[in-house]
Parts: C-alpha cells; sequence; structure tokens
C-alpha cells in the first residue's frame, strides 16, 4: 500500500497538513515520536504579534504586518506561502476546530490582546471560543488564583494588569481543598474540576467574594475533556464570565486543541503511528520513497508514501538536533542554517535569536535546498518550526506559521499527486 | 551606623567575611562594606572543594598542611556548610607514575592521610569514572558552600557586634598626612556617597585589592587568572574525584547535593570580573574531563561561568599556577610609609580563616587590643540547614525551598534581587536552574512584599537573564532546546519583553 503522504510530527503544522490532505480523499499517516508539544503550547494561534521584529507596540492588524513582512522579508514561511494561502490556511482552521469540537474565534484583520500569567498584555488573532470577552468593556474584574497551583499569582497578574488596562483590577485567592500529597499542577486541577463537588466549591467561593456580572481571570484549569461543560457550568451558577489564562506547561488550553484535533483526524480516516521516531529514510533521484519505523519487538515497519512532510518542531520539538558546531536535521539530514552565531547578552534584547531562526531552506513550493538553491528532494515538504528565517517567539507567528505552511504543504502534495496521476 | 570603626573591612568574600567575624568575636567595632552581595567574587565561583590539601602536597608543601588543618577545624565548626564527602585521587594509566610516589610523600609530610583503594574496589563504588586506572587513594577531601559560609561568617560576625552592607562599593579614602582616616563609600542601589572613619582599612577584595589598593594610590600587582567551571545536572560521584597528575586542567568533579561541579583552567583573566565562560573554554573543559570520566560528553551541562583567582605577584614571581597560592599579607605602612591600611591578597577558600587570624592578630596588636583568636572553636551556622522537609508546597522543588524560607531571606532588606535569595536559599541551584521557580518567587514576594508591578517585572526578569548569562556557554545539545523553552515562555507567553522598562 502506498500512502499519498507521510506526515512527521503530530504537532500543528503536521495536523493542519494531514487534515487538508484527508479532506481531499488523500491517504494520510502521521507518523510521531511522542504526544508533541501542541499539548503544551498556549492553545492561542498567533498570526503575527509584531513587525518589525524590534518595533515594542504590537500590531493592531497582522494581516496589515504581514503584508509589510512579506514585501520585505522574502525569505520569511510567510512569504513562501503568500497572503492568498495564509487567509486559506485559517479558514479551514477555523473550519476543522469548529467541528473538532473546540470552535475558535478571531478574524485575520485583527489582533485580540489576552492577558498572560504575568499580567501583561499579549496580541493573539484567534482564540478558543470558551475565551470570548471584551476587557475594555468588562466591568468590574477579578482575578482568581487556586491556592493549590503553584505557578499562578493573582496579586501579580492583577497588579500588572491594573497598569495595562488603565483599570482597576482586584485579586482573590480560592481554597479548593484538594488533599493531593504532591506537588499539583494545572492538568490536576483540570480533572478536579470536571468532578462536581470540587467544582461545586469553586462556585460557592466565587459566589461569595464576587459579584455577579463580573469579568473573572483564572489560570486555565476550568476541565480536560469536559471544559465547555465546565467553563458554562461555572458561567451560569456565578453569573460571571470566566477568561482562563494559559499557564506554564502542561497547558490546559493546548491540551484541548491537541486532544480535539487529534480524536477528529483520527475519526477522519488518518492513521497515526505515536511513538516510535522515523528510523530511516529511503531516498534516491531526489525522491523519498519510503519511511521505516523499528517498532514493538524490534519489527521495522516500512510505510512507502508519494510524499513525504517533515513537521518535526525544530529544535523544541527535537527534529533539529544542535551540536556545538553545527545543527542537523534528523529525518533526511537536510542542511540546515543560522543566522550568524552571536548570541545576545541581553535575554530580552528586542533582536532574533539565532537559534530560534535557524532551520532549513525551502523553496517557494516548501521543498529543502542547499546552498545553491537546488531542490534536495521533490516530493518532500518542510513545515513549522523546522523552517528557518524566522523567530516566533519575538513577532509572535509561531501558530499562524505552522497553519499556514502545514496547509500549503497539503496543497503541494496535491499539486505533485495530481501531474503523476 | 557608627561615627568611628576600628576597622573597616573591604570584600565581602570568604576573606573578608572571615576577617570580620574574628574581628567582632575579639570584641573590635568593625564593618564590612561590599560592592555587590556577600560570595559573588571568587568565593561564589570556585568549585566547592575544601581541600584536603593534597592537591598542593608536591608543589606547596606549605599549603598543603594548612590546608589540612583548616579542614579538620571547619568540619568540626562549620557542619552546615560543609558535606564531608571525602575524596578520590585517581591516576590514569596515562598519567605520570614518578608523580604518585611524589604525592604520597608530600602527602604524608604535609599530615594529610591518604589509603589506597584498588581500581576495582573504586569502579565499583563509582562506575562512571574510567576503567583505565593506574592508581587511586583516598583522601579527607570535602565540599564546601561558598555563599552558606560567607553568610555564616557574617552571622557570627553579627552576633559579636560586627556590622556589613552589601551593595556598598569603596570609591576613595581619606588620607592625612600619609595615615588612612576613613573610607569614601558609595550606595550602588541609591548612588549616595558618604564618608565613614576607621582607624585601619583591611583590603579583602580578592581580584579587586589591587584596584582597592590604587585607590590609595599604593601599587599591588594583583594579576586576575580566569577558571572556568561547568555544572551538570546529576551528582556523578559521591566523593571529591581528582586527578592525580601534575595539576593542570579539568582534574576536579565536586558533588554539590544532587549537582557536579567540574573545572577547572587557568589563564591570565582581562578584569577582575571576567566571569563568562565560552563554548570555546568549556568544550576544552570537557576533553580533558573525559579522561576521567568517559561519558562525560553525553552528560547534562546546566551552567558554565568562570571564577577569577587573585594571584599576588610579589616582583619577579611567574603567573599563574606557578604563583603562590599562600596568603600574602601586605602592610603598607613598611611598604610605602601608608598607616592604618593592610591588604590581604592570594589564598585558596580552605584557608580563609587561618588568612583571617594572621591579618586580625597583626590589627590587634597594631590596636593593642589583646584578645586571642577564637574563631576555630565558635560553630559556624548558615542562615538556612541543610536538611529540609520535602512538600507539596514548596516552591523550589529541586532544592526544597518552601514560603518561609523565602520571608525568612528578605528579612530586613529594603531591597534584594533573586540571586541575593538564590545564594542563600539555593532556590534555583538545582536541576532546573530555576526555570519555573523563579516566576514562583517573584509572585509570591510581589504579594507577600507588597511589591509594585515594575519592581516584581525587575526581578524575574533580571533573574531569568542570571540564568541566561549562565547558559550562554552551552548552547548545545539539551542546553539549546532549554534555552527555546526559556524563550517560548517568557517571551512567547509572558511577553516580558515587551513590558517597559520604566
Amino acid at each position: 500500500m502506498i500512502y499519498d503522504a507521510v506526515v512527521i510530527g503530530a504537532g500543528l503544522s503536521g495536523f493542519i497538513a494531514a487534515l487538508k490532505l484527508s479532506s481531499e480523499g488523500k491517504k494520510v499517516i502521521i507518523l510521531s515520536r511522542g504526544l508533541g508539544n501542541l499539548y503544551s503550547s498556549s492553545g492561542y494561534i498567533d498570526l503575527l504579534g509584531y513587525y518589525p521584529t524590534d518595533e515594542k507596540k504590537p500590531l493592531l492588524n497582522p494581516l496589515r504586518g504581514l503584508e509589510k513582512l512579506i514585501s520585505e522579508k522574502p525569505q520569511h514561511p510567510y512569504s513562501l506561502t503568500g497572503p492568498d494561502i495564509i487567509k486559506e490556511s485559517v479558514e479551514f482552521f477555523l473550519k476543522i476546530t469548529e467541528k473538532a469540537g473546540v470552535p475558535y474565534l478571531g478574524t485575520i484583520n485583527k489582533n485580540t490582546f489576552m492577558p498572560t500569567a504575568a499580567g501583561t498584555l499579549v496580541p493573539v488573532t484567534f482564540y478558543p471560543e470558551t475565551s470570548k470577552v471584551s476587557l475594555s468593556e468588562a466591568g468590574n474584574i477579578v482575578v482568581v488564583g487556586i491556592k493549590e497551583l503553584m505557578d499562578f499569582f493573582p496579586a501579580y497578574v492583577a497588579g500588572n494588569l491594573t497598569e495595562n488596562l488603565n483599570k482597576k483590577v482586584e485579586f482573590l485567592w480560592v481554597n479548593l481543598g484538594l488533599s493531593i500529597n504532591r506537588e499539583v499542577n494545572s492538568y490536576d486541577i483540570a480533572l478536579s474540576l470536571e468532578k462536581e463537588n470540587i467544582r461545586g466549591k469553586l462556585i460557592e467561593e466565587l459566589k461569595k467574594n464576587i459579584e455577579k456580572g463580573s469579568l473573572i481571570l483564572i489560570p486555565a484549569v476550568l476541565g480536560a475533556k469536559s471544559f465547555r461543560k465546565v467553563i458554562s457550568h461555572i458561567e451560569e451558577e456565578t453569573g460571571c464570565k470566566m477568561l482562563e489564562i494559559p499557564t506554564l506547561p502542561p497547558s490546559l488550553m493546548g491540551y484541548r486543541l491537541a486532544e480535539n484535533t487529534g480524536n477528529y483526524l483520527k475519526k477522519n480516516g488518518v492513521e497515526m503511528i505515536t511513538g516510535y521516531p522515523v528510523d530511516y529514510v529511503k531516498t534516491g533521484n531526489g525522491i523519498c520513497e519510503e519511511a521505516g519505523l523499528t517498532i514493538a519487538g524490534g519489527r521495522i515497519k516500512k510505510i512507502r508514501s508519494r510524499a513525504f512532510i517533515l513537521a518535526t518542531g525544530g529544535i523544541l520539538g527535537e527534529g533539529l538536533q544542535v551540536y556545538p558546531y553545527e545543527i542537523r536535521e534528523k529525518v533526511f539530514d537536510l542542511p540546515v542554517s543560522m543566522p550568524g552565531t552571536t548570541h545576545y547578552k541581553d535575554f530580552f534584547a528586542l533582536k532574533e535569536n539565532p537559534l530560534s531562526c535557524a532551520g532549513v531552506s525551502v523553496n517557494q513550493d516548501l521543498n529543502p535546498v542547499n546552498d545553491k538553491k537546488e531542490v534536495l528532494f521533490k516530493n518532500v515538504f518542510v513545515t513549522g518550526a523546522t523552517l528557518g528565517g524566522y523567530d516566533p517567539f519575538l513577532e509572535k507567528s509561531g501558530n499562524g506559521v505552522a497553519i499556514s505552511t502545514g496547509y500549503k504543504a497539503a496543497l503541494m502534495v496535491m499539486k505533485a499527486g495530481g501531474k503523476n496521476e | 551606623m557608627s561615627d568611628k570603626y576600628d576597622v573597616i573591612v573591604i570584600g565581602g568574600g570568604a576573606t573578608g567575611t572571615g576577617i570580620l567575624r574574628d574581628l567582632s568575636l575579639r570584641g573590635m567595632s568593625c564593618l564590612l562594606v561590599e560592592q555587590s552581595d556577600f560570595a559573588t567574587g571568587t568565593s561564589g565561583r570556585f568549585h566547592g572543594l575544601l581541600h584536603s590539601g593534597a592537591r598542593y602536597a608536591v608543589r606547596d608543601r606549605n599549603s598543603a598542611k594548612e590546608c589540612m588543618e583548616e579542614n579538620k577545624i571547619l568540619k568540626e565548626i562549620a557542619p552546615d556548610c560543609v558535606e564531608d564527602t571525602g575524596g578520590y585521587f585517581v591516576a590514569t594509566e596515562n598519567d605520570d607514575s614518578s608523580y604518585i610516589d611524589k604525592w604520597l610523600e608530600g602527602c604524608a609530610a604535609s599530615g594529610i592521610s591518604t589509603e589506597e583503594i584498588s581500581p576495582k574496589e573504586l569502579l565499583q563504588q563509582e562506575p562512571s569514572i574510567t576503567n583505565h586506572i593506574k592508581k587511586a587513594y583516598l583522601v579527607p577531601d570535602a565540599t564546601v558552600d561558598g555563599f552558606n559560609l560567607a553568610a555564616a561568617n557574617f552571622l557570627s560576625a553579627k552576633s559579636g557586634g560586627g556590622e556589613g552592607r552589601t551593595y556598598t562599593q569603596a570609591v576613595g579614602f581619606e588620607i592625612e598626612k600619609d595615615k588612612v582616616l576613613g573610607v569614601n563609600l558609595k550606595d550602588i542601589l541609591t548612588g549616595r556617597e558618604e564618608t565613614v572613619k576607621c582607624d585601619f582599612v583591611i583590603n579583602a577584595g580578592g581580584p579587586w585589592t589591587g584596584h582597592v589598593a590604587s585607590l590609595a594610590k599604593q601599587n599591588l600587582k594583583v594579576s586576575p587568572d580566569k577558571g572556568v567551571l561547568v555544572i551538570f545536572n546529576h551528582r556523578i560521584t559521591a566523593k571529591v574525584l581528582n586527578r592525580l597528575r601534575p595539576p593542570g586542567d579539568g582534574d576536579i568533579f565536586v558533588p554539590h547535593g544532587s549537582v557536579t561541579v567540574f573545572g577547572t583552567t587557568s589563564k591570565p583573566a582581562d578584569r577582575p570580573d571576567d566571569v563568562e565562560a565560552t563554548k570555546e573554554e568549556v568544550l576544552k573543559l570537557l576533553d580533558e574531563g573525559e579522561d576521567l570520566i568517559p561519558e562525560i560528553k553525553d552528560m547534562r551541562l546546566i551552567r558554565a561561568f568562570a571564577g577569577v583567582r587573585p594571584l599576588y605577584q610579589p616582583e619577579g614571581g611567574g603567573g599563574g599556577r606557578e604563583a603562590t597560592r599562600d596568603f600574602v599579607l601586605i602592610d603598607h605602612e613598611s611598604l610605602s610609609g601608608l598607616k592604618g591600611f593592610v591588604s590581604v591578597v592570594g589564598g585558596k577558600l580552605t584557608t580563609f580563616r587561618l588568612m583571617a587570624k594572621n591579618t586580625v592578630d597583626f590589627i590587634a596588636k597594631k590596636l593593642g587590643v589583646d584578645k586571642p583568636c577564637i574563631t576555630h572553636k565558635e560553630m559556624l551556622h548558615p542562615p538556612f540547614p541543610k536538611e529540609r522537609p520535602v512538600s507539596p508546597d514548596n516552591i523550589c522543588q529541586c532544592e526544597r525551598v518552601n514560603v518561609h524560607m523565602l520571608d525568612k531571606a528578605v528579612e530586613g532588606r529594603e531591597s534584594f534581587s533573586l540571586s541575593d535569595i538564590r545564594r542563600i536559599t539555593r532556590l534555583g541551584m538545582g536541576p532546573c536552574q530555576g526555570i519555573f521557580c523563579t516566576f514562583r518567587a517573584a509572585g509570591y514576594y510581589h504579594q507577600n512584599r507588597n511589591l509594585t508591578p515594575d519592581r516584581t517585572n525587575m526581578l524575574l526578569r533580571d533573574h531569568i537573564q542570571e540564568r541566561w548569562k549562565g547558559g550562554r556557554g552551552l548552547l548545545w545539545g539539551w542546553h539549546a532546546r532549554e534555552t527555546e523553552l526559556m524563550r517560548g515562555i517568557y517571551l512567547g507567553l509572558m511577553n516580558l519583553e515587551r513590558v517597559d522598562d520604566k
């Protein structure tokens, strides 16, 4: 059996590529070493928060910023995808997430400013429907901390937000009375809140201390699988709107996106093998024919495909391995470039970090190229964080690049497939 | 603060705080000034080895003997600052056999006990050591936490009436008719300047000793010598591990709690604060260490930094490892006629108490104070105990730091950085190096110390910046990924790089 596409990596770009191909009737399989970093992400889709990267003021209109970026940075992944495909890809994302049970909101020409765990505001373009709120229109705002959760300090969040919103934000600590005798994280709390009695305790504390009609900012712990039920129950009982703030990992907002889109793709015929890294790829004449995994019992599973999408997540996802004097791409051993080696003394400098910008170079079709711009593999497409040429943390574009390049890779696979048929 | 002190001590490392302690326990009024926090100079940037002295047994028997005596004393008076791990000296098959005999002779002559251990037995105890062993011996090495030690010295000094001010720099001296009358001080945090009078100044500035002396127009040739060190995220060996060969680079592995400090190197430094390790320096160090620990390059590094040795070169001496590691007390009156000013320079942390004793003996005589030194008898207690309970409420899970410790650590401090807290509580010093507990500590202090959001933002950012500095020489492998994670959290998730610097 020959697949139409093998997607290597189970992150956001891999999922989008697989979903698009499968929606067009193609046979797709995802190979993933682990669960993927999407589970630890903030759950927001940042299309473009800042441009130029050293700009202190955020973009109010990411589309406008995108257009400027594309005209000035021809090697940026957004320039390789182009505005039309970017628009199509986010529309696709919105459609899919709605069907998957984790609906998102937002428009491509507007950034929304969401509160962070430090009480700062961060520009995001698409956000979960459960996070729909207008900070500027809210009356009374209260930040709620949970005693059992060590990673969230409501007073600090409220303090910074008061300055950033120019309006007094209060804070409150709530004790859920959990008797878990080990360090508790946000996932533990989310599971606890799926239980009626513990949720009841939270509701009681909130009702006691916060007036109806308030906006409550709370760490993202309001349920895992049944988050929509948990959130609407609490909102109904308290008469307040709840806005979750993404926490340090583990992150429930990332979990919900990953879990729901993962389930959706499996239901829609995308196969997935999780738990084994790709052992080898069989290539020749500029084409990749096969990928192999060593699975349980030492058996080699050979997977033949017309196309391969490399979505291995860059340095964080471990698709790129950093050595003292070089960076290597793990599956195809593609050349990896890094823009210079100077690492600035100031961690918070508004300057692109060479490591974060490192990655594989590609052509307009997302095929990997060498330094002479020659295509290395005609049927291999590189997406997401494994691509070089952008600093996702500074310009706030990680998930936007993932979605648009994953989508484009799917289109390229379809185009190539059409030629072969 | 007093009108006039008997003595002002400049420098808050092991030597300076040790001197303050000895002075106050003999009833002299004294003030210590330190430009940063205690033990932020050389005393906080060394391998943490409480020498048995065996390392100096061949080249410098006097040093070796002093180390052994002080080693015994410190184990008795400062059990909470010292871990009596014991140590190994291991000669590999490539190492010079004739050196082994000289070493055994030197140890015996210096009163350092050595006990041979068979390679087989050694490997059973320590499987990560190379099996190309020629000879191995046990010695009474131990480990010491430099921050805890300096803090313990200071607490002991305080109990005797001694005073100290951190973030206070000596910027000049009041000198009249060839006598030092006082010190011009500058508060680093507020910028406020004032002059404090004294009868004597003790210059214990470590690598800055030459600079401080120059403020009094004294010419002291103190050569800064840089030593690079790295920290591994686990305890590689149970005891200190030394290479049994003429002292060279990468000879020492020192366990500290759950991590290992490995080093070091030696090369002339440009400045007294040349404390960053470069990638090249780290890689070279790992090459050296491979002989003793073959799998060293597969082990996770969590920090790379450097310390600067203050090497004193009296006219005509050689530099680097050749320069004397003995300490020297310089009486500037005999050197150049300047009264009321002494400099203490050189030495090693293990013998700080002896350096202090010699210095204070001299000063006491000058001031007509007839009290003996008792620093070898009085106990030293650091601010926080080594034993800490495991609890789900701990802010720092790796090092078991709880909120009560955080509260106690800031007592009496007008302003503080998380590094100040880290040094005495060990917050963020474990395998995770503070990626999460930094945030927790900042959040905790915000509420409990009523800080402004700007202040807390600064606490948080400054400490992340500190962490970044310690990792800049390690940007490959696991640490490269850690750095991306740090950027993902503090820039991506929290947008802290766009917070205005007010």
